[in-house]
């Protein structure tokens, strides 16, 4: 910009530059400015309306003194300019007119390492930021998991103990009410209730919340049914494989399992000297098929040949997802097909809606 | 037998330890924001080391400003102090032209040319303050590779710089005052 004649091609080439690049006088007074710099430093027009740099302030030291520094040498250092919170990196060097001893400061944003590093730096300090911030709710919910689990385990421990209670007050009154129908009906609730129980018991003594071994369970069970309603004319057995459930579907085969036996032990050996009560569990392929069957007398038939079913039974097993049939020949056969992936995970919502809406049915 | 660890021999001191240091942080700068972007920030500094040697010998010497013949004096002596071997060429009213033998630096130096601009900002900002203007040039240096350096001070402003040139202008007394 030394020679006047070259002046309109320097305005040219400079006001095309991809880079805001600026001139400055050292008390921060815009002498030149390209479309970019205005655009990026919020200029208005520069000619003759007294545009400033004023309002960006550099690292440290005051605008002015570091102008100053700058404009005494044609070293290309480094600027940083900060304004609300937004900053432009540039890098500035003094530029005087021949013979002319006015200081001025050219400045070019930055594409080099300088604003790279920078910006990286800033990034990794927010990633590092965030990282913590991340660790710190990780944390908080890894407790608030400990917490929860622990709170659901001392809910399972209340639980079995209330429902002891409620077996002993039911057994109790069931043995002191004169009337059979009442000490009958008792029973009944004082076993299904116990039944619930039992798979509280196996979680507490296990220290799980939610998931039980079913031939753990069906043994307890009839451990229970052996010493509590059994006569000893008859026998129950068991043949059991070991499986995994969860307990939205390990109470109701419970009660199921509760159910047929009392029933088969109740109904199932009128007038006979002995017999025994069989419950089998075993896989089958992707299923489990559950049998209780007994060889007592054989339940009543209609015309047609089918059995009634009991409807609390149905109830049961439709809360499992799944129907009970009955063959009567030489004694009774209840058999059912629980599906392995109902035993392993939670039925969802829909599932718990479509069974509840084909048992009101 | 063992030896104790303050009885080994290794060339370890201060000196050594920073100028090692120097080494491997304007390597360290040069290798992330590159070379010129480095040279800036040496640059910075080295503005504001001269603005603080030239007020030094100002005071030392008891003299409001310096002529040619003690900024030449200066710039060798200075050198002299912090481990190097400069000495001068020539003088004229045009320019001061110096030699060197051995970089304040050392060894540690080579092919770091970035702290090069410490004697370029430091014999400019000292020629500049003092004669009104310094242009200096960079025409052989040890951390180039060359054998010694050789450094030309203009004291008279041109057209068009050279790339290995640096204008300097009388800088306002102050601006580095609290720094």
């Amino acid at each position: 910009m030394r020679d006047g004649a070259q002046r309109p091609i320097a305005n040219s080439v400079l006001s095309v530059l991809p880079a805001a690049t600026l001139v400055v006088a050292a008390d921060g007074r815009v002498t030149y400015a390209n479309h970019v710099a205005k655009r990026r430093l919020g200029l208005a027009e520069v000619d003759g309306s007294g545009a400033t740099i004023g309002e960006w302030q550099p690292q440290t030291g005051a605008l002015p003194k570091v102008l100053a520094a700058i404009a005494a040498s044609s070293n290309w250092v480094p600027l940083r300019l900060s304004r609300d919170g937004e900053t432009l990196h540039f890098r500035a060097r003094g530029l005087r007119e021949a013979g002319s001893d006015v200081a001025q400061v050219v400045l070019t944003e930055a594409s080099d390492g300088t604003a790279s590093f920078d910006d990286l730096s800033r990034k990794i300090r927010t990633l590092n930021e965030q990282i913590a911030i991340y660790q710190r709710t990780e944390l908080r919910l890894r407790n608030s998991i400990s917490l929860s689990r622990l709170l659901k385990r001392e809910l399972v421990h209340r639980v079995k103990n209330n429902l002891a209670i409620i077996s002993a007050i039911l057994r109790s009154k069931a043995r002191t009410t004169g009337n059979h129908d009442v000490s009958s009906a008792l029973y009944d609730a004082e076993s299904r209730i116990r039944s619930i129980a039992v798979v509280h018991d196996i979680l507490d003594l296990s220290n799980q919340t939610d998931r039980v071994d079913l031939s753990e369970l069906f043994d307890q069970l009839l451990e229970h049914i052996r010493s509590s309603i059994c006569p000893d004319h008859l026998q129950v057995e068991a043949n059991l494989t070991a499986a995994q459930a969860h307990i939205d579907i390990a109470v109701p085969l419970a009660l199921l399992v509760n159910e047929l036996v009392t029933n088969a032990i109740k109904h199932g050996f009128t007038g006979r000297a002995a017999g025994t009560v069989q419950v089998e569990f075993r896989a089958v392929p992707d299923a489990f098929l559950l049998q209780v069957s007994d060889d007592g007398i054989g339940m009543k038939v209609d015309a047609a040949g089918q059995v009634d079913t009991p409807r609390i039974v149905a109830a049961f097993a439709a809360q499992i997802g799944t129907t009970v049939e009955c063959e009567v020949q030489d004694g009774t056969r209840w058999s059912a097909v629980i599906a392995a992936a109902d035993l392993v995970g939670r039925p969802s919502m829909e599932t718990l809606v479509s069974r509840a809406g084909a048992q009101r049915d | 037998m063992s030896q104790k660890a303050s009885e080994a021999d290794l060339a370890l001191d201060r000196d050594l330890f920073m100028r090692k240091l120097l080494r491997n942080l304007s390597g360290t700068l040069e290798d992330v924001v590159g070379l010129d972007a480095a040279e800036g920030y040496v640059s910075t500094v080295g503005g504001q080391i001269g603005d603080w040697i030239d007020d030094a010998y100002r005071q030392a010497l008891g003299k409001k400003e310096l002529g040619r013949k003690e900024v030449a004096e200066v710039c060798v002596d200075l050198k002299a102090r912090i481990g190097g071997d400069f000495y001068l060429i020539s003088a004229d009213e045009d320019k001061l032209v110096f030699g060197n033998r051995r970089c304040p630096f050392g060894e540690m130096v080579k092919g770091r040319t970035s702290l090069c601009m410490m004697t370029s900002n430091v014999f400019g900002r000292i020629s500049a303050d003092n004669l009104g203007y310094a242009r200096v040039e960079l025409e052989e240096t040890i951390a180039r590779g060359d054998p010694g350096c050789r450094v030309v001070v203009h004291l008279k402003p041109q057209e068009d710089l050279q790339p290995d040139e640096r204008e300097y202008y009388r800088l306002p007394k102050s601006v580095f005052d609290d720094e």
